[in-house]
């Protein structure tokens, strides 16, 4: 019923938003003038976005919010949170109601090529998972034949998890919630054997149940999935700044200005740190409509691509994964980002 | 004495032509409907216009061909089969069908519940009647979302299947749902089966016109005393001669889960129950209402006749409150079927479901909201439609 509430609204808005935004141009202007980025993120969901005990929101997602708002005006709390369920993001971003749908969305071919939207990243590498309760034995994807997994309704899972396990002449029964914390909720208590979403969230929702040790994740992934914040494809000067402010976080990470290198490079003597910090005639901001220094901005609100993974899901979180796919190229890792010039 | 002019008022009624056209009430009301009707109109075009200029210019094209492609997701526990193969369409239909059981049983859940609470509630006993109304004032004042959440609870409450309950036979109670055995149905199943509905035809037939002859002439007919053993020994006859075994699938307990037979999912049951018992709460309370709108002197007059009190109730009282209480309980079994929508919260696989996932699966937001828009108005303008026809045949026959 929320939903549908908030689809009618949406609706009723996107008529409503599409006659200003119509002669007032492109979305970026449009997000000049309010003063304000309003990003879709999730409700509590560890990791990704949680509120810390002083009520302020943490977490992946939450973080790249702050690194384009930072980006665009030189504070990283000129966001505006709204707080979403995956089935809204899509319909929320479509009606104007948010700017970016942090939602860690996988990336399909239908979803970019079909439905006008567009996908910045990935900044999130991963691949489909599966946690059991230990009690049941499994040890292999092939042990969960006849299994019952909690999934999230119309997420990517819904889909995929069909597909993989008819390939397999395999049965399964499925339950879908309609919230993503419900179906851990059930999952715990038995209603589930499997539980099945991306590692990184598996990693960090296991930490949050009663007894993880009860628990295991396979090792085995089974559909690869990566996810990056969305955005509504209309707008060209507006995909390209949410665009450059990823391959900036990574950017940075490669030439060293994280939270803690930061000060020290502000004087380095690097022609291409120099370039990148906006130090020189050639910086990149400008011919976007950003600040000469936004890289630097976005350093000061969030720190470099390294620094946001190891807070929500590396060495300084909870759960500690490895960078896996998401190390930057030199380290074997798929994170890169273009020349800085 | 002066001529009073009584005859004036007369001659203007009797000459219509004196009056201006638009002041006739006919010609006034035929004025007023078409305003109606082309205000209504211009509402209308004036969203299909607006819909139709600027979704292009949001990027969003309205169309039905998503309704063809496949669904892509699998939906557990419904009534067609429907598979992760089959076009969204079916999709749809299996989510409306499953909307449409877990309202049926609801509802018949909910009027046995508030019929049975309304009855205590009116009982000279005074826990009774106590427990009753504290049962009323609870389930209407606990949102209902919480109520199915707590059903949908207790469902965690049962064991996993390795450690199923098994209360009798082959039924199997655990945190997955209940679990029982089906009949296997060959085809002289199938005839047996047949044999029995029509001999409950016939045995219906017969009662209905023993009670046209009871009435009419005071007789009591023995016919329906003869076809009521057929009924049963028919078909059994049928399962005799053909020597057809009967065979049950019964749910075996195979790696994570039972195979086999038929499930009552625990998703079922507690939006079913959840929604039952929210909406009994009000119902009971119409109930009650119309029981006691029954006048007085019918009562007494009852009970000078000698009736007993069951007899009281369910030949003099409740034919009467009936008459009272349908139209308020038609808009709350509707307000009960539209609160099906909340099944999705506890995983129960409903319209709201699909909708859901197909919303994310496509993008076709508008669409799928037209869709559901337009599948829950036809269900609440059959309700409706019933429950009038219902109506009608319980008012008053004035002779």
């Amino acid at each position: 019923m929320k939903r549908l509430l908030a689809a009618i609204f949406g609706f009723a808005a996107a008529l409503g938003a599409v006659e200003t935004s119509a002669s007032a141009g492109p979305i970026l202007d449009e997000i000049k003038a309010r003063g304000k980025l309003r990003c879709g993120i999730y409700d509590n969901v560890p990791g990704l976005a949680t509120l810390d005990d002083k009520g302020r929101w943490q977490g992946f997602d939450v973080d790249y919010c702050r690194a384009v708002a930072a980006a665009l005006f030189g504070n990283g709390d000129a966001v505006e949170f709204v707080k979403m369920t995956f089935a809204q993001g899509i319909p929320g971003l479509k009606s104007r109601e948010i700017d970016i749908a942090a939602l860690a969305i996988t990336l399909t071919a239908g979803r970019d090529g079909e439905q006008g939207l567009d996908f910045i990243g990935p900044s999130l590498y991963s691949g489909h998972g599966f946690m059991v309760h230990k009690r049941t034995g499994a040890k292999k994807i092939e042990d969960l034949n006849g299994a019952t997994i909690c999934v999230v309704a119309g997420t990517v899972t819904d889909s995929l998890i069909s597909d993989y396990f008819k390939a397999r002449n395999m049965t399964y029964k499925s339950v879908a919630f309609e919230n993503t914390n419900q179906r851990y909720e059930y999952y715990e208590n038995g209603r589930c054997d499997v539980v099945t979403s991306e590692i990184p969230f598996l990693g960090t929702r296991r930490l949050r149940l009663k007894n993880p040790d009860d628990h295991i994740i396979l090792s085995e992934t089974f559909e690869k999935s990566h996810m990056g914040p969305v955005l509504v494809e209309s707008d060209p000067q507006w995909s390209n700044v949410a665009r450059m402010v990823h391959y900036a976080l990574i950017n940075a990470e490669e030439y060293g200005v994280c939270d803690d290198t930061l000060a020290k490079q502000m004087d380095s003597k690097d022609p291409a740190v120099q370039r990148f910090i906006g130090k020189s005639d050639d910086a990149i901001g400008p011919k976007m409509g950003l600040a000469k220094d936004f890289t630097v901005n976005i350093v000061k609100a969030v720190g470099c691509y390294a620094d946001i993974w190891e807070r929500n899901f590396g060495m300084k979180s909870a759960v500690k994964l490895p960078r896996g796919m998401n190390a930057l190229p030199q380290n074997g890792g798929l994170q890169w980002s273009p020349n800085w010039r | 004495m002066a001529i009073i002019p009584t005859t004036a008022p007369v001659a203007r009624v009797g000459k219509p032509g004196a009056r201006p056209p638009w002041r006739r009430p006919w010609i006034r009301a035929i004025i007023w409907q078409a305003l109606a009707a082309l205000a209504v109109a211009a509402l209308f075009g004036f969203f299909v216009l607006n819909v139709r200029e600027y979704l292009p210019r949001a990027g969003l094209a309205l169309g039905w061909d998503f309704l063809r492609f496949p669904a892509r997701f699998d939906i557990d526990d419904n009534f067609i089969g429907a598979t992760a193969r089959d076009p969204v369409w079916i999709a749809f239909l299996a989510g409306t069908t499953n909307t449409i059981a877990v309202s049926i049983v609801s509802i018949a859940l909910c009027t046995l519940f508030a019929l049975s609470v309304a009855l205590a509630r009116l009982s000279s006993n005074w826990l009774l009647s106590r427990s009753a109304l504290v049962f009323i004032e609870t389930v209407r004042n606990i949102p209902l979302l919480l109520q199915l959440l707590f059903w949908y609870g207790l469902s965690t409450l049962f064991p996993l299947p390795r450690d199923a309950w098994q209360p009798i036979g082959s039924v199997f109670v655990t945190n997955r749902g209940l679990f029982h055995p089906t009949p296997v149905m060959t085809r002289t199943h199938y005839v047996a089966l047949l044999v029995f509905v029509v001999g409950l035809a016939a045995l219906v037939c017969s009662l209905v016109r023993a009670r046209r002859r009871r009435i009419a002439t005071g007789v009591a007919s023995t016919t329906p005393w003869l076809i009521l053993p057929l009924v049963l020994i028919a078909p059994a006859l049928v399962l005799f001669v053909s020597g057809a075994p009967m065979q049950w699938d019964a749910p075996v307990l195979r790696g994570f889960n039972f195979v086999g037979g038929g499930t009552i999912s625990p998703e079922f049951v507690a939006v079913a129950v959840g929604l039952a018992v929210y909406q009994s709460g009000f119902t009971a309370e119409t109930i009650r209402s119309g029981i006691l709108g029954v006048k007085r002197g019918q009562i007494e007059a009852a009970r000078s006749l000698g009736l007993k009190p069951s007899q009281l109730l369910w030949l003099v009282v409740m034919p009467q409150a009936l008459r009272i209480v349908i139209p308020p309980m038609t808009s709350q079994y509707l307000s009960l079927t539209k609160s099906s929508s909340l099944g999705v919260i506890v995983g129960y696989p409903e319209l709201m479901r699909v909708t859901t996932a197909v919303i994310s699966e496509t993008g076709r937001a508008i669409e799928c909201i037209a869709i559901i828009m337009a599948i829950y108005l036809s269900l609440s303008l059959i309700t409706s439609t019933l429950m009038t026809w219902y109506d009608r045949r319980m008012a008053y026959v004035e002779r």
